[in-house]
């Protein structure tokens, strides 16, 4: 199976404003908080699709490398916000 | 499936549904990646999007409910629209320059050298943004705990 830069980077326009969508439009702080990976995965199938194909001019690890690091960084996002949101019961 | 995910993430009710959806966002992505010979990559955002999911599917953190969605709350689900048409509209309209890839189908080696040898900077900055918001998120939830 092969995929092409336009399929690559519809995917990943699609996550970026689903999340987006989801940041604005939902009134709960969880949910809205739960739109914040997707959109954080979007710009990491683009680094990584970007940089697949344009491997010739750049170096081919760097998107990857940028995907990984979003990657965590949107887990770690999650955790601190979902801490920030506080537990049930709590004030 | 990604798509999909995503928009059961934004448009479910259930805290339990929006975490499946996450990881079935998780699933799709990884396997774009393994596509896009970017399988160690793959892994990782496999990980980070089933630990959002679970975290994101539990029932132990509060619900602040903001009430019903506003003029701005629309205008910007509007926005989100328009700017998916945009991206949709350059993303098939844009010359791409297709180089020959030379990197393996796994690329953790390639990833290991980029993040600890060549930009060990970047490496570190990613293992204290983990440890501080770790730490950071235990030491916030124990103390609403009391």
């Amino acid at each position: 199976m092969s995929v092409g830069a336009v399929q690559v980077l519809f995917v990943a326009s699609a996550l970026f404003c689903t999340g987006a969508f989801a940041l604005a439009w939902r009134r709960e702080a969880g949910a809205a908080l739960a739109g914040l990976p997707l959109m954080l995965g979007g710009v990491a199938l683009a680094f990584a699709g970007i940089s697949r194909f344009a491997s010739g001019r750049l170096d081919p690890a760097a998107g990857q490398g940028l995907a990984v690091v979003v990657a965590v960084a949107a887990l770690c996002w999650v955790v601190l916000g979902l801490s920030l949101i506080g537990r049930e019961g709590s004030r | 499936m990604t798509v999909a995910g995503g928009l059961a993430v934004a448009v479910l009710p259930t805290r339990g549904q929006r975490g499946l959806g996450l990881v079935a966002v998780g699933a799709g992505l990884a396997g774009l990646l393994v596509v896009l010979s970017a399988a160690f990559a793959g892994l990782v955002v496999l990980l980070s999007f089933g630990a959002c999911g679970l975290a994101l599917s539990g029932s132990s953190y509060r619900a602040i409910w903001a009430g019903a969605a506003g003029r701005w709350e629309q205008a910007g689900a509007v926005a989100c629209g328009l700017l998916f048409a945009i991206l949709l509209y350059a993303s098939w309209r844009s010359d791409y320059f297709e180089g020959a890839y030379s990197g393996g189908s796994i690329g953790a080696a390639a990833i290991g050298r980029l993040l600890l040898v060549h930009d060990g900077l970047a490496g570190d900055a990613l293992a204290l943004l983990a440890l501080v918001a770790f730490v950071a998120a235990s030491i916030l939830w124990r103390a609403r705990q009391r």
